[in-house]
């Protein structure tokens, strides 16, 4: 028998078999939505994430220049 | 020397604006403790989504396992020609549900023997590919 002839053998799967593999695949089918419904909500919520981080870095530097302003101020005072 | 009742002052110029900024800067810093607050909510939000997706990949593991079962044995040409492989050995791979383990009180320990028996099982899948191939 020749190598090809091997890989091109017609299978066959019994009825009942059948059936069971193809409740298994609609599961995983569900399955895998649902896990692609979760990342999706985990990416949405690192995006909160970064968007919190971003403000944060945001406020620092706005406190940041009032406090040089302050700085300022009373640096010209001593002189 | 300087008595007590010689006190100096210094002049602050402004001094209006450098109060109000004192104050916006506070006000900044108590926002910054809010958000702290949301983001901790975010965190464990995301931690307990992760957590769902870990088990929701586990049973994806263990719906695929079972469709492996399923499936008919078929040699391929590669395990044709070596006799040594038993179609016995197909089924190595076991299924998680099925897999006999032993009650672990550490979870550190049963997480490695989870990362171990994923590990185990890619090798497997990729023997296996490499045997189609």
């Amino acid at each position: 028998m020749v190598d090809s002839d091997v890989h091109e053998q017609a299978v066959f799967v019994k009825i009942d078999e059948y059936k069971e593999v193809i409740d298994l695949f609609e599961k995983l089918r569900t399955k895998l939505a649902q896990a692609k419904d979760t990342l999706n909500k985990i990416v949405e919520l690192k995006k909160e994430e970064q968007t919190e981080i971003d403000l944060w870095n945001n406020s620092i530097k706005e406190i940041e220049k009032k406090l040089h302003f302050i700085d300022q101020t009373l640096g010209e005072t001593e002189n | 020397m300087t008595s007590q009742n010689e006190i100096f002052y210094v002049r602050i110029s402004d001094s209006k604006k450098v109060r109000k900024t004192l104050l916006e800067a506070s006000r900044e810093i108590i926002l910054i403790l809010q958000r702290y607050e949301m983001f901790k909510r975010l965190r464990e939000a995301k931690l307990e989504l992760m957590e769902d997706l870990s088990n929701q990949f586990k049973e994806i593991h263990e719906i695929t396992s079972k469709m492996k079962i399923e499936m008919p044995k078929v040699k391929f040409a590669h395990q044709a020609k070596t006799k040594n492989i038993k179609p016995a050995q197909e089924k190595e791979v076991i299924p998680k549900a099925k897999a006999p383990r032993a009650k672990k009180h550490n979870l550190e320990k049963e997480e490695e023997a989870e990362l171990k028996r994923l590990e185990v099982a890619i090798n497997e899948i990729e023997k296996r590919l490499e045997k189609m191939n």
